[in-house]
């Protein structure tokens, strides 16, 4: 699976508890038992993940479909 | 599963057999794809689809006598497609692909006689390099010299070189005699004598008259290795000539391999097909007449394929959009949906297509041999369930909802006002009761005022369940209907929903069901006669209960006697694409179902199931519960109008159908209902976003409280947006919003997905649509 995701605008974000701003990285997501690495926003402090619409609805609902026809 | 399931299914759809031409023709042609292609204008595919049966098709697609014709279905109505002038046509104006000479095996065989037949064979032998030694015992081409009529000049030489440049020879015959025979038997693997050369005498070659019995099989005669053509005077002559070359050939090919020349033959045998066409709508066509009948123009040759019906079996796929979506047929499907079961590695690529049907049996209905996908798709959905492999996201918010009719706060059983128990029960079912409250409201007062003793009960009868497979929460939810029923004096249940009705029948057969269309029909109500005209729609699920389907009738008869039949009606009713949840589980499918279904109507919908109504609203169509008809709460041609209810509205709907029935009728003390948090704004655009993305209010109202609470997650200092997420279930919400100057939560947008990642708050709760979460919302009705 192509682990890179869509250019994703995180200006002006910041994390409300580091108050940092959000960085682009290596995150682990899971679903139905299965679990894998993506680069999505996040507080690289605190490790709070931010799903921005565009992947809610493009990318991470298609691997959801793949995870769910596994 | 068991094969049994998908071999029943197979054997009843006949999509993949054969025309009648193609069955009826001994060599199997294809005469529908030549057809076909010509009438595209694909000349060449013609030729191809030509070739791929007819050995030597340049010439003997100029021989063919068509015994095809009796068997085709213009035969019956005005005249058969003329596939022999067809043939011609492809022969004379297409090149053959020229065969390469296969290296030469030890096989050889010889031939007495060099008509159609002997070319036939050494055409079919020499494919896979065995090699024919052709004696003459007159002129080279037999009796295809006399046929000069029909063979252009020069193809007949063509063909003859062509026969000798594949590696068999012509030879002269020293003369006909046993022992000419016995040496040949001696020498070769076998012989053929092709009786359809004028100059052959099969009895000077000692072959007494029984052994010249040709066996239609394997064109063999009762002597060993011996192989014959029938003599000109047989009817069709070249054709018979073409079928014993190739049938020998076969035979030599099973000779060569140790092999008994009748094994495996089945194949070959003309026979009837099984493919069933329908020709009630074929135009009619008259037979095209050619300025020249040896060789029709490309024009004249386009009209005639254009008359092949193209026999094909298409009933289910004419009425089922679901079934023409995935560009297959019954068959198919079948052995698609049931290798995505058997699956142990790799993808379950046919998930969709199980969960996309609406289990409405229409095509099951207009199948001449009554295939049931229905019944198919259930049993794979039950047992996707049980292996743990049906995708979450198919059903899961048709569950919630099921669970969410059912909680305490909205689900309800009272027995008639003053009495312990009633001898009926009135169950208008769960989306009724979330679309319509105050229509409901209406008719159990109307109920109660003209037959008495109607308890009513708002709930869902577990239809959701049973759709989606959930065995166990079907069996859960049926078995407390059943303790309502036996702890009330076992009453029957008045039922106006369709899908209740079929369900209750389905899982709970013990307990006695009236639809309340027969009710009302029987008990008119006062009737305000609306003048309008209106085009009645039968829910899919009264496909097999007329008295239903006749009760509605009456009814309109009397509110709206100005009413039309939709163009599907009765047994061949259409979905509205929420049956079966195909729409749940596929929601663009879903909407064009709807909107094939309302295509027809010519005048304003009406249904009696408000799914139907619903959906039919959605599509932008006008559209009316029948209940909206009887009991109306405003002017028909508003509520006609009416938009469908949004998700949210539909769950409010029942909470406040629980209140206003419990403090109206039962005169119960009950809470109002928790009222919209005010401090949160939502727009109308956002709303429609939220309903495609089936996100809640409910689902908002809570991410809000969290953010409350704890914070948002993120904050924007250039937008000045906050960024709040909550996982409450399988599912993470996220609301971006802003507070404004009077402390509310301005909603900007709300998504959802599945996959968890790290740092949303309540991530890892377990779904309500589980057994588990069904139980834990307690205390039901």
């Amino acid at each position: 699976m192509d682990r890179k995701l869509p250019d994703m605008d995180i200006t002006g974000w910041v994390c409300q508890k580091c108050q940092s701003p959000l960085t682009i990285y290596q995150v682990r997501v899971t679903y139905m038992g299965a679990s894998f690495e993506v680069e999505l926003p996040g507080c690289a402090q605190c490790g709070t993940t931010m799903i921005p619409k565009i992947l809610a609805f493009g990318k991470m609902l298609d691997v959801e479909k793949i995870l769910e026809d596994k | 599963m068991e094969k049994e399931v998908l071999l029943a299914l197979e054997d009843r759809c006949t999509y993949e057999e054969p025309p009648a031409c193609q069955s009826r023709c001994p060599l199997h042609v294809d005469g529908r794809t030549v057809a076909r292609r010509l009438a595209e204008g694909k000349l060449g595919e013609a030729r191809k689809a030509l070739d791929r049966q007819l050995p030597l098709a340049q010439l003997t697609g100029l021989l063919c006598e068509g015994a095809c014709q009796e068997s085709c279905l213009r035969h019956g109505l005005e005249a058969a497609v003329n596939l022999p002038l067809l043939e011609r046509h492809v022969v004379l104006n297409s090149r053959a692909v020229k065969p390469f000479p296969m290296p030469a095996t030890s096989n050889k065989v010889a031939a007495i006689g060099s008509s159609l037949g002997t070319l036939v064979l050494a055409s079919e032998l020499s494919r896979k390099g065995n090699k024919v030694t052709i004696y003459l015992t007159g002129p080279k081409g037999g009796a295809l010299l006399a046929a000069n009529n029909l063979i252009p000049d020069g193809v007949l030489n063509e063909t003859l070189e062509l026969i000798e440049f594949l590696g068999n020879r012509f030879a002269e015959a020293p003369g006909l005699t046993p022992e000419f025979l016995a040496q040949l038997l001696d020498e070769f693997k076998g012989v053929f004598i092709d009786q359809g050369d004028p100059t052959v005498k099969a009895v000077s070659l000692g072959l007494n008259p029984a052994e010249l019995e040709i066996d239609p099989t394997t064109s063999g005669s009762t002597r060993e290795r011996v192989f014959l053509a029938p003599t000109a005077a047989v009817p069709n002559p070249y054709l018979a000539a073409m079928v014993a070359g190739k049938r020998s050939a076969g035979s030599f090919d099973r000779l060569f391999q140790g092999v008994k020349p009748s094994a495996a033959r089945e194949p070959e045998r003309v026979y009837e097909t099984t493919l069933v066409v329908d020709v009630k709508e074929a135009l009619p066509a008259p037979k095209v007449v050619p300025s020249d009948p040896l060789s029709p123009t490309t024009e004249e040759a386009k009209l005639e394929a254009e008359r092949c019906l193209n026999c094909a079996c298409h009933s289910c796929l004419n009425v089922c959009p679901y079934l023409r979506n995935y560009k297959g047929y019954p068959k198919k499907y079948a052995r698609e949906m049931y290798n995505n079961i058997i699956t142990t590695y790799g993808n379950r690529t046919s998930n969709i297509l199980i969960n996309s049907c609406l289990e409405c049996d229409l095509c099951k209905e207009v199948c001449p041999n009554a295939a049931d996908v229905p019944a198919f798709i259930k049993k794979a959905r039950d047992e996707m369930v049980r292996t743990n492999h049906m995708p979450a996201s198919a059903h899961e918010y048709a569950l919630e909802d099921l669970v969410s009719a059912n909680a305490p706060d909205t689900a309800f059983y009272r027995p008639p006002v003053g009495a312990a128990k009633g001898e009926r029960i009135f169950f208008p079912g769960c989306q009724l009761v979330a679309s319509k409250p105050a229509t409901v409201l209406k008719t159990y007062e109307y109920l109660n005022s003209s037959i008495g003793g109607v308890g009513l009960m708002s709930a869902c009868c577990g239809a959701p369940a049973r759709w989606s497979g959930r065995a166990v929460l079907t069996g859960t939810i049926t078995q407390e209907i059943r303790a309502i029923y036996a702890a009330n004096g076992q009453p029957t249940f008045i039922l106006a929903c369709p899908s209740c009705q079929l369900f209750f029948q389905a899982e709970i057969p013990e307990i006695p069901v009236i639809s309340l269309w027969e009710v009302l029909a029987q008990n008119p109500p006062p009737s305000l006669i609306q003048s309008v005209e209106l085009t009645l729609h039968d829910p899919c699920a009264t496909r097999y209960a007329e008295n239903i389907q006749k009760s509605a009738r009456r009814l309109l008869s009397v509110f709206a006697p100005r009413f039309k039949e939709q163009k599907f009606t009765g047994r061949l009713t259409k979905c509205c694409g929420y049956g079966g949840l195909g729409g749940s589980a596929n929601e663009t499918l879903g909407y064009e179902i709807a909107k094939d279904t309302v295509k027809d109507a010519t005048s304003p919908l009406v249904s009696y199931c408000v799914m139907c109504r619903d959906r039919f609203a959605k599509t932008g169509a006008k559209s009316l519960h029948l209940l909206d008809v009887i009991f109306p709460t405003g002017k028909l041609t508003d509520l006609m109008s009416e938009p469908a209810p949004n998700l949210t509205a539909r769950r409010d709907n029942r909470q406040e159908f629980k209140r206003l029935a419990l403090t109206s009728v039962w005169k119960e003390e009950v809470k109002p209902m928790a009222a919209p948090k005010e401090d949160i704004v939502i727009s109308e655009d956002l709303w429609a976003v939220m309903e495609q993305r089936r996100v809640l209010r409910g689902d908002i109202e809570r991410v809000i409280a969290e953010a409350a609470k704890n914070g948002p997650l993120f904050f924007n200092q250039q937008t000045g947006h906050n960024l709040a997420s909550l996982r409450p279930r399988q599912v993470t919400f996220w609301v971006e919003y802003v507070i404004d100057k009077d402390g509310r939560y301005v909603i900007k947008d709300a998504w959802c997905h599945r996959m968890v990642a790290p740092g949303t708050p309540g991530e890892g709760a377990e779904s309500p649509a589980t057994l588990e979460g069904y139980a834990r919302t307690g205390g039901r009705v």
